[in-house]
């Protein structure tokens, strides 16, 4: 079998060979081993090309779905995906507005404006005074002298009456710093006759920044 | 002398071309009057083919789904501009061929690795040969494209000489001569188990 009888043989084993040529072929290889193998071997090719499938295995996704549809106009292609953005904000929403009424929430605290002064933490004034603490007030109270220079009359005196200086050391810090706590009203029998009954200091202190350990707190 | 049988030629057991041609034809006028929809239907009945065309063409089957929905979107694209002339699947195979082509042209030559999935043989059921389909395999991966694209149009998808030509855009005697360049060297490949099992 030469190499044009082996074409013209594929062809007719492809069923594309003109009759005419056919028959005149199959004539011609009838007893031809080798063209006998050849189509054998054909055959067997065939068979494999057919059985091969490397996509037939199924996906581990799946099959694929290819899904066509019409296109759809402007106004749906905006419309839907802001109605799907909007559903999907009621729906986080509600679950929390459902817990938060079952839940109030505290009422929220306004945080303090943050201070000008530095206000240390001090002992609140108590009564009865000491005679010492009547004089710190009335002096304080006085226009001609104000708090400061009262309560540096306070630090520098040294009465009997103040066993403890850590005490004039607090009030004059108290006052100062101008705490709500000093803002406090004399007794009427700590005041002595004649003089006028100081009222509360509402004028607020000049600020002051201790230098000096404040000391023990009693 | 053996002769060409029917088993041996067409597509692979459980469709019949002409019914599925047949339906393809009313649904792609389907579509040209409007019914877009239709278009599902057509790719229900022709994904299996084309799956298995470009799965064999490109034998890697990680890109085939990628490959495959190329090609249908090249079709919805293009679909308006089908005369008729051919049939549906001839011309569904010509944009499946020119996808995997791109797809070869731009992807670099790689050797396949031992036990690489792109080359691990998958038989069909009832064909216990699983070392020669292995071989044919490795034969047809040494194949040119162009060779590849023709040996596996004509005789694993039954194209015609013709279907071929159309579907791969060259003449008829081009087909006929990578055919057979095709078969002799996937033959080549074979040659010593193929003495083995004829006689």
């Amino acid at each position: 079998m030469n190499e044009s009888q082996r074409l013209r043989l594929e062809r007719d084993f492809d069923g594309e060979l003109p009759a005419a040529e056919r028959d005149g072929l199959r004539r011609e290889l009838a007893d031809d081993p080798e063209a006998s193998r050849h189509l054998n071997h054909l055959a067997v090719l065939r068979t494999l090309a057919r059985a091969h499938d490397p996509a037939g295995r199924p996906s581990v996704a799946g099959p694929m779905v290819v899904a066509f549809r019409p296109a759809r106009r402007r106004f749906l292609r905006l419309a839907v995906p802001a109605a799907a953005a909007a559903s999907l904000a009621l729906a986080l929403t509600v679950p929390w507005g459902r817990q938060a009424a079952r839940n109030p929430a505290p009422p929220r605290v306004a945080s303090p404006p943050p201070a000008a002064v530095v206000v240390r933490p001090v002992r609140p004034l108590s009564l009865p005074r000491t005679p010492l603490e009547i004089e710190l007030i009335r002096l304080a109270n006085a226009p001609a002298r104000g708090p400061e220079r009262a309560a540096r009359a306070v630090l520098s005196r040294k009465g009997s009456s103040q066993r403890r200086p850590a005490s004039r050391e607090i009030l004059a810090l108290e006052l100062a710093n101008g705490s709500p706590r000093a803002a406090v009203t004399l007794p009427k029998a700590a005041v002595s006759p004649g003089a006028s009954a100081p009222g509360p200091i509402r004028r607020p202190l000049t600020p002051h920044r201790p230098t000096a350990p404040s000391g023990p707190r009693a | 002398m053996p002769t060409r049988t029917d088993a041996q030629t067409g597509p692979a057991a459980g469709e019949d071309p002409s019914v599925l041609d047949s339906e393809c034809a009313r649904l792609v006028s389907e579509f040209r009057r409007g019914n877009l929809d239709g278009f599902d239907r057509l790719v229900a009945l022709t994904e299996p083919r084309v799956r298995r065309l470009i799965g064999r063409l490109v034998l890697s089957r990680p890109d085939v789904d990628d490959l495959v929905q190329e090609t249908y979107l090249r079709a919805w694209k293009s679909l308006g501009g089908f005369r008729g002339e051919s049939r549906f699947s001839t011309w569904l195979f010509r944009i499946a061929v020119n996808v995997t082509r791109s797809w070869q042209r731009a992807r670099p030559a790689a050797l396949p690795l031992p036990g690489d999935d792109g080359l691990a043989s998958r038989t069909a059921p009832g064909l216990a040969e699983g070392s020669l389909i292995d071989a044919y395999e490795q034969a047809l991966a040494g194949l040119a494209p162009d060779l590849r694209t023709t040996f596996v149009l004509h005789e694993a998808e039954g194209l015609s000489y013709q279907e071929v030509a159309d579907a791969v855009g060259c003449p008829i005697g081009t087909v006929m001569s990578r055919l057979h360049r095709a078969r002799q060297q996937i033959l080549a490949g074979l040659r010593d188990r193929l003495e083995e099992l004829t006689p």
